[in-house]
């Protein structure tokens, strides 16, 4: 038999003296005084990830560049809330008539945050950096590369020039209209050449001095990134907050919940469950970056099945969109008719697009010899991209249309990283997949695509060269007005032949507590933080 | 004891060559190569090969092996592909929140399994019997992650009492002397950041330690039960001893041999363990660097995690051993 044993009164005592004493840790009033972001003067965002380094000219990592928007600028940047592009370091532009000499007048009296000054000497110094693989601060760190420099500059940039102090001329080698969107990238930020010189071409990923309206502070990595106020910023009037600090929680149920608690004002890239609890909650509001991606199906042209556009046009038809978006993207998501979003311009005007259309579809089918419909593989995103939100979901749903027709899909899919490399192989008869903007200018989008034919390749597997030249001869026109038609013809012509079928646009919700004023979601997802304040 | 020691010290090498060999065999089975990842959905076919030679990711597989080797040996772990860092250097300075983390969690869970144990087994079948034993269920039935958000709900959006995520409050700086934030603010007499490190770290504890507290309250309780049955305890009892006097310096203290063997088996499901609480509550550990590794296909510090996590657990142990001779006489090894 075991011995049952009575508490003693002073075990009793003890274990109720434990008990007070954790209470007590966890409940003094006096705790919550320590943690939550008390000081209205501290804006506090929470991101889903951290910064792989702050020289941006070297990375093309979004947790970067929502860092390092707040810390340098760039010549020419999207206006707030939007693509098209408004002055920033530079103050005006002209272009040659052959477009091969672009001159930028500078913004005068600008001082670096280590107080040199900006003018065309810096700005040379930075393009110099950029561009040439022998320059002594052409240098970064293992993995990081000028990707984006080699993207959208590389091919066409010859040298910077000083014309005076206060003017600097960009010569081309040729042609290259996106040019202007093209700088609007903070990856061509311009950082202290005295900088560069103190902490070395590796060195300022860790040390970044910009002109822009925030001082970086510290860098505690995986943890959190704190800057302040440039008080010498030339916008008069910003930034509004004494301090910015980023903070990274990386799990976005975590995120939510430091939110609700008042430890961050703001975050990003939450769950569309907490999305709904936060529409419910008094203290919490919604903002959104506007939709710059889409999500589309896209067919292996390289698939023998798939080069009957008949069937291209039937699967186009079964799928019923409105549907997917209404039932699976919130309230945040709109049927895309083309590949570029609304806030682009040189989109198809007045496009009806695929009608949802099961007969029809069913007709097609029968036309292209399968009146019994067929089997194949569909391959659904295992992840949660802006424009699948719920890629299993809307995976589902689509092979469920495409079952009413006749087609029997086999939902498949890998994970991601097997995703991205196997998209761009004849693996995937059909697929889905999309397109997050850069900039907002069409060649980002259609140019990207619609270029060149790989006949190994299911991203590349659509061969027209009507459709490349005139995206080709789209980028080195200079008015914008017959760029806009060109690329509208080019986006008609892929339409047409049922390329891919678009999906959806979705706008990205941001949550942020109610007192936060001046929030503008930014389609790159770089919000400039220097209007925000906390009422 | 210090030929025993040397031994197990010699098992190592054998057993960290296994664990890296298999570890590396399985990550590059895995589908997916981490350039692509790293380069995301604009990558293109020249980026890739560029990052991928960088990285020697292009080499075959063995040479690949026997590369890391020859480096790891030297203590060159290579580079992370995500933060293009030393992976030693990235591991370093991260070590003291997991260990900050991992103490917290043990303190929690033996501060709470052991009594629960105790008072189970004491008074068998009673109101704490059954709630301890509910409680230990729980513990061993709950997934972590889940506990851990619901910990943040109530104790931090609810009661706003407790924060919800981070090491330490942005507002405070220590002047760093070990790197665990609690001691540091004891150490430098910081009390404020003390305090408010302390009560960062209570929730990724408790979340942490419920597994193991659940496993050791229930050891305790099944080897206290078996001790208390024991001749010496009924004869100390007929000498007049007190009753708690009886349970803890004979029952206990016999008790809790096979409860220490159970607790240096916890350290393997503390530092699995700390892959989830870390990443919950934004803990800025080795656990949650394991993870972001592991989404990122980051193989030089998965490989390293795997080693380092293999390491510990066998030299855990090991000390488990050794200190089990000195607590139970009656134990040699030869």
């Amino acid at each position: 038999m075991v011995t049952s044993v009575r508490l003693s009164r002073g075990a009793i005592w003890a274990l109720a003296t434990i008990g007070c004493l954790v209470a007590g840790l966890v409940f003094t009033p006096a705790a919550r005084m320590g943690w939550a972001a008390q000081m209205s003067n501290t804006f506090v965002w929470a991101k889903s990830g951290d910064a792989d380094t702050l020289d941006n000219q070297v990375s093309s990592n979004g947790e970067t560049s929502e860092v390092t928007t707040q810390i340098y600028n760039v010549l020419v940047r999207a206006k707030q809330g939007r693509t098209d592009v408004e002055p920033d370091l530079a103050e005006s532009w002209s272009t040659s008539p052959d477009g091969l000499v672009w001159t930028f007048k500078l913004r005068k009296g600008v001082t670096f945050h280590d107080g040199t000054p900006w003018n065309a000497e810096a700005a040379k110094f930075n393009f110099d950096r950029m561009a040439d693989p022998k320059n002594p601060y052409h240098v970064t760190e293992k993995g990081l590369d000028f990707e984006y420099w080699d993207g959208f500059m590389g091919d066409s940039f010859k040298e910077a020039k000083v014309v005076d102090p206060y003017t600097l001329q960009l010569i081309l080698k040729q042609p290259n209209s996106p040019l202007l969107y093209n700088l609007s990238i903070i990856a061509f930020d311009f950082a202290s050449p005295a900088s560069f010189k103190k902490y070395g071409g590796q060195g300022v990923g860790q040390h970044p001095v910009g002109t822009g309206p925030y001082k970086f502070v510290e860098w505690i990595r995986d943890d959190h990134i704190t800057m302040e106020a440039n008080p010498t910023f030339f916008r008069k009037g910003l930034p509004k907050t004494k301090r910015l600090v980023m903070r990274v929680i990386k799990d976005n149920a975590a995120r939510f919940l430091a939110l609700k608690a008042n430890e961050v004002q703001a975050m990003e890239a939450p769950n569309v469950d907490d999305v709904k609890v936060a529409q419910r909650d008094p203290n919490l509001q919604m903002g959104f970056r506007p939709a710059f991606n889409t999500g589309w199906v896209r067919f292996n042209l390289n698939n023998d099945i798939f080069k009957d556009k008949k069937i291209r046009e039937a699967v186009a038809l079964a799928i019923n969109r409105q549907a997917i978006v209404q039932g699976l993207y919130g309230s945040y998501g709109e049927v895309a008719q083309q590949h570029m979003p609304p806030v682009m311009w040189g989109r198809v005007s007045g496009l009806k697009g695929y009608q949802y259309d099961p007969a029809k579809a069913k007709q097609l089918l029968a036309e292209a010899k399968y009146p019994n419909g067929f089997s194949l593989d569909f391959w659904y995103i295992p992840v949660s991209r802006p424009y699948f939100p719920a890629g299993k979901e809307i995976g589902t749903a689509i092979a469920n249309d495409l079952g009413k027709v006749g087609i029997r899909v086999h939902l498949m899919t890998e994970d991601w990283a097997a995703y991205l490399k196997d998209r761009k192989t004849n693996k995937f008869p059909i697929f889905m997949i999309g397109w997050i903007g850069d900039n907002g200018d069409p060649d980002d989008w259609l140019g990207y695509f619609y270029t060149k034919f790989d006949k190994d390749n299911a991203y590349y597997s659509y061969n027209s060269a009507a459709v490349f030249d005139l995206i080709n001869k789209a980028k080195t026109t200079l008015s914008q007005a017959e760029r806009a038609k060109m690329y509208a013809q080019a986006e008609q012509m892929v339409l047409d032949d049922y390329r891919d079928v678009p999906i959806a646009h979705a706008r990205v919700p941001l949550l942020m507590r109610k007192n936060v004023d001046g929030l503008v979601g930014q389609p790159d997802a770089n919000e400039y933080m220097e209007t925000v304040s906390l009422k | 004891m210090i030929r025993y020691i040397g031994n197990r010290a010699i098992a190592l090498i054998p057993i960290l060559l296994g664990v890296s060999a298999a570890a590396f065999l399985l990550i590059h089975l895995l589908p997916g190569d981490p350039a692509t990842v790293f380069l995301g959905e604009h990558a293109t076919p020249e980026s890739i090969a560029r990052v991928q030679h960088e990285f020697g990711l292009d080499r075959p597989l063995p040479v690949q092996y026997g590369v890391y080797l020859w480096h790891a040996i030297r203590g060159d772990f290579g580079d992370s592909l995500e933060t293009h860092r030393q992976v030693i250097v990235e591991f370093l300075p991260r070590c003291p929140a997991t260990i900050e983390l991992s103490l917290g969690a043990i303190t929690v869970a033996l501060l709470v399994g052991i009594p629960i144990g105790l008072l189970s087994a004491t008074k068998p079948n009673s109101i704490f019997d059954r709630i301890g034993m509910a409680v230990a269920l729980a513990g061993v039935s709950l997934p972590v992650f889940w506990l851990g958000l619901m910990l943040v709900y109530i104790f931090s959006v609810y009661f706003h009492t407790l924060p919800t995520s981070g090491q330490i409050g942005i507002d405070y700086s220590l002047l760093a002397i070990t790197h665990i934030d609690v001691l540091d603010g004891l150490l430098t007499g910081n009390l404020p950041a003390a305090w408010d490190a302390l009560r960062h770290l209570i929730l990724p504890s408790i979340t942490l330690a419920s597994y193991s507290t659940a496993i050791i309250a229930r050891m305790t309780r099944a080897s206290m039960k078996d001790a208390l049955h024991q001749d010496y305890i009924r004869t100390a009892r007929a000498k007049g001893m007190a009753g708690w006097g009886v349970i803890i310096g004979h029952g206990l203290r016999n008790a809790l041999l096979p409860v220490i063997t159970v607790i240096g088996l916890q350290v393997g499901s503390l530092l699995t363990g700390a892959i989830l609480t870390e990443t919950i509550f934004s803990w800025p550990g080795v656990g949650r660097f394991m993870y972001d590794s592991i989404l990122f296909r980051d193989y030089p510090v998965i490989l390293a995690g795997i080693l380092l996590f293999s390491l510990v657990f066998v030299l855990v142990n090991l000390c488990v051993d050794v200190l089990y001779a000195f607590l139970d006489p009656r134990i040699r090894y030869a």
